[in-house]
């Protein structure tokens, strides 16, 4: 592992985006997973416990996104400012996508006609699906490449960024945020729903398998410069471990019945693949496919060292506060979940 | 249209539409916490009931609130790719600590407190409240704390980088109490809470007019009317005290806001007038001798500096500026051959960077100025929008201590009909604020022009028209929501004996087993 992570205010300002992307994952995450079955059962109830299980929760989940994309701002501006505005239409699609999923928890029982119900169901299934597929494309547009100039400014269109590469990170980004969402199922839901989580945990695992071999292979032929710094690098093997350590694990307890456990298995494949393509990227965070020295990485896009000891100062004094409050409202809500009461 | 007019427009209207629902919640928060407070001192159900009737309106709005404030912190880094690279070694850390500190407080309480109070005590149900209402006060001040950077930029010093020029970072308590956030923050703040106010005392009007839930409407307009009192009246004397301080550090935006052209001494308040931007003149129908020196200075013979002087002094500070980077130049080109210390060109370095920003930001004609007339007529309504809401709550107190005022049907639909009035004005502060504030994106330093992202033009438009779509549409179904909870009205529970926490009135049902 190379040393200056550890002591550099950059390098540590690295490792928390990366704890800030992991916990988005692994929060919003399950909510985005739970949120894409809602169109494979057409009975009401059952689209109402997908709702309810999440219903608590999902706001706090999503300041994961605010609150990162606030750290990428504060902590790498010139990234935030490359990547926002190269990927205009991208970021402005899955910012519609998530004005239509709160929305629609607040308005789809607003009214009691099946249409009504029925319209808000697809526009919370279009909100959740549609972020989780293009955070995966986003991400890997960052690590693959992107025709971005010195000053940072994005030469592409937004066809530019749907190469099958990202693409394919994409579907791996959805299979495992399906993944996540039915393990969280399992802890919430009885009867039917639990049911069809159950079928569609499996479905995730093996096609969270299937498209990241696919993915792999395709990569080694495009983007082998990904997998220079595992040779350099021997630690680094520690993320794509724990995403097979995970993968076990949630076939062992889906398998074995234990599914209260399964969340386990796929939080350590959550937190396994988003490092796996952290450690892949380091030190870049956008690459340039126009010159090697347009890329922007930890180094070159960073903001002042006051303005990262500040931002790093707040960050260990709120974090585990923040962590503090979270744990204990998920623990008022420990339970399975009804149809009933929710958002009237 | 072009992409920097697109490129305002947009973040103009999301800005806008966003502040529809942020100033209600701001004032909604604390009505409840408040609320849930009494409950507990008094046991009364008919404040927890209020309280859980308000929290269902919070709700809705605060859907909205959350869903296009995500638009706001991914536009400036979409539509305004040169400002976020300028500024983001300041301006990202109040927008993360905001996540931080603020956002995740808010969110995360605000589902204990609609779908837990069955599973935790009234006291942590009222702690919930507070935190709420807490976090959405703290979001307000590191926002505020963000923009007002922007007005009166402080604890900062300018550098080239390899990716362009950029503000950095030098004294974080600086930057963040420069020198307008503290009155900014009152000011704002309070004007959601004037919101919240007239929004319950109109709701609550309305429930007595109608004839229904009569008890419970006569304690919340009670309450509602003495809150909205005492922050009216608060607000003018905020009001005043932001006024002093923009008209000394921001004086072309006092300018514009006053409509004067032309310096005066012992200057008028133009109370009722009409600004021909293209003319550059402001034709006074009704004024105040002296009155406006007396606001903006404490004094009433103080000179108040017209646009066109004004003009003038930042072509003159431009000129001197330009005259620097030429002296610094030469300086920094000594130091180099002498092989001098690297700090000390460092320091050099950075006073050039100064200089040239300088030079560029304040190079400006009176083609450069905004509308003038929006920048009048907006503040002008502002102020006496504030004025007329402590006038109606202070015929309020007045009525209440009469004892008609539930009866009062002339009050009653006053306030009913006053509900969209604070909206409007805070609205229109935020314009007055934010138009008066050009040429310039960060005062003195940056132009607008220069700091917004290259897109092609059709982008924008495309977004544009989208975002007047889905904005339009959520708008509608909003006021949907919002009457339909407002006719269905507080569910209220009689049965006194059974402990608030059965009542099927609040019970949300969200689990059926406990653990």
């Amino acid at each position: 592992m190379p040393v200056e992570m550890f002591t550099t205010l950059e390098g540590i300002w690295f490792l928390l985006a990366g704890v800030f992307l992991v916990g988005y994952a692994l929060t919003d995450g399950f909510d985005l997973g739970t949120g894409i079955l809602t169109i494979f059962t057409k009975k009401d109830e059952n689209r109402q416990i997908l709702y309810n299980a999440v219903a608590p929760v999902w706001d706090g989940n999503e300041v994961w996104l605010i609150a990162g994309g606030g750290m990428l701002f504060a902590a790498f501006p010139v990234v935030y400012a490359a990547s926002f505005s190269g990927f205009y239409l991208a970021i402005l699609i899955v910012l519609w996508a998530l004005i239509g999923r709160a929305i629609a928890f607040e308005y789809r029982n607003k009214k009691d006609s099946p249409t009504w119900k029925n319209t808000w169901d697809w526009i919370y299934w279009i909100g959740n699906f549609v972020p989780a597929l293009l955070f995966g494309v986003a991400v890997g547009n960052a690590v693959i490449g992107v025709p971005i100039d010195q000053q940072g400014v994005y030469h592409g269109s937004f066809f530019t960024l749907l190469r099958p590469a990202p693409l394919l990170m994409g579907v791996v980004g959805v299979f495992m945020f399906l993944m996540h969402g039915m393990a969280y199922l399992l802890r919430k839901t009885e009867g039917e729903v639990f049911n069809l989580a159950r079928k569609f945990a499996y479905i995730s695992f093996f096609g969270f398998i299937g498209s990241l071999i696919i993915t792999d292979f395709l990569l080694v032929i495009t983007a082998p410069y990904l997998y220079s710094n595992y040779f350099r690098y021997p630690l680094f093997w520690i993320a794509p471990a724990l995403i097979v350590i995970g993968l076990i694990l949630y076939l062992k307890y889906l398998s074995g019945g234990q599914y209260n456990k399964v969340i386990y298995g796929s939080t350590l494949t959550t937190i396994g693949t988003v490092l796996t393509i952290a450690f892949a990227s380091y030190p870049v965070l956008m690459r340039s496919t126009i010159k090697p020295e347009f890329n922007l990485t930890i180094w070159n896009s960073a903001s002042s060292h006051i303005t990262l000891t500040v931002m790093l100062i707040s960050t260990l004094i709120f974090m585990p506060i923040v962590i503090f409050y979270t744990v204990y409202v998920y623990r008022v809500f420990k339970g399975k979940v009804s149809a009933e009461g929710g958002y009237h | 249209m072009d992409l920097l007019t697109l490129s305002r427009f947009q973040f103009g209207m999301t800005a806008f539409y966003h502040f529809l629902f942020v100033p209600l919640t701001l004032g909604l928060a604390v009505m409840i916490a408040i609320l849930k407070t009494l409950y507990l001192k008094n046991k009364n159900k008919k404040y927890d009931q209020l309280a859980m009737f308000l929290m269902k309106l919070f709700a809705i709005n605060f859907a909205v609130g959350v869903a296009t404030g995500l638009t706001m912190e991914f536009e400036f880094g979409t539509n305004w790719f040169q400002y976020s690279k300028f500024v983001g070694d300041i301006f990202g850390a109040p927008l993360a600590l905001e996540g931080l500190m603020a956002f995740f407080l808010e969110s995360t309480f605000i589902g204990l407190f609609l779908f837990g109070k069955d599973r935790i005590s009234d006291k942590m149900h009222t702690f919930a409240a507070w935190m709420v209402a807490l976090g959405s006060s703290l979001s307000a001040l590191w926002i505020l704390i963000a923009n007002s950077w922007m007005q009166t930029p402080a604890g900062y010093k300018i550098v080239e980088s390899p990716q362009g020029i950029k503000a950095v970072l030098t004294d974080f308590w600086e930057a963040v109490v420069n020198h307008s956030t503290l009155i900014r923050f009152l000011h704002c703040v309070d004007a959601g809470y004037i919101v919240g106010g007239f929004f319950v005392m109109g709701v609550m009007a309305y429930y007595l007019l109608k004839n229904r839930h009569v008890e419970l409407a006569k304690i919340g307009l009670k309450f509602a009317l003495i809150f909205t009192a005492i922050v009216s009246i608060a607000q003018i004397i905020f009001g005043d005290l932001h006024g002093y301080q923009v008209t000394q550090y921001q004086p072309l935006k006092m300018a514009m806001m006053e409509g004067k052209w032309y310096t005066e001494k012992g200057a008028s308040l133009d109370l009722i007038g009409v600004v021909d931007d293209e003319k550059h003149e402001t034709k006074v129908i009704l004024k105040i001798p002296y009155l406006l020196s007396i606001l903006s200075y404490h004094d009433p013979n103080a000179e108040f500096k017209g646009i066109f002087d004004l003009v003038k002094e930042y072509q003159e500070i431009a000129k001197k500026s330009q005259e620097k980077v030429k002296i610094l130049e030469e300086k920094l080109a000594q130091l180099k051959a002498t092989n001098a210390s690297k700090e000390e060109i460092e320091k050099v370095q950075s006073e050039l960077a100064l200089a040239k920003a300088n030079a560029k930001a304040y190079n400006i004609t009176l083609d450069d100025l905004p509308s003038v007339s929006m920048v009048f007529t907006t503040f002008h309504i502002m102020v006496y929008l504030g004025f007329f809401f402590a006038a109606v709550t202070l015929w309020g107190l007045f009525l209440l201590k009469r004892g008609t005022i539930y009866t009062n049907k002339a009050f009653l639909w006053t306030v009913l009909l006053s509900i969209p009035l604070p909206f409007i004005a805070t609205n229109f502060g935020w314009i007055a604020a934010e138009v008066g504030r050009q040429p310039w994106l960060v005062q003195g330093v940056m132009l607008t022009k220069d700091g917004v992202s290259f897109h092609p033009t059709g982008n924008v438009l495309f977004s544009v028209i989208f975002f007047i779509v889905i904005y339009t549409l959520i708008y509608i179904v909003f006021l949907y929501a919002m009457i339909k909870a407002i006719k269905k009205g507080p569910q209220e529970d009689n049965t006194q004996p059974t402990p608030p926490s059965k009542s099927p009135a609040t019970v949300t049902a969200f689990s059926k087993t406990k653990m």
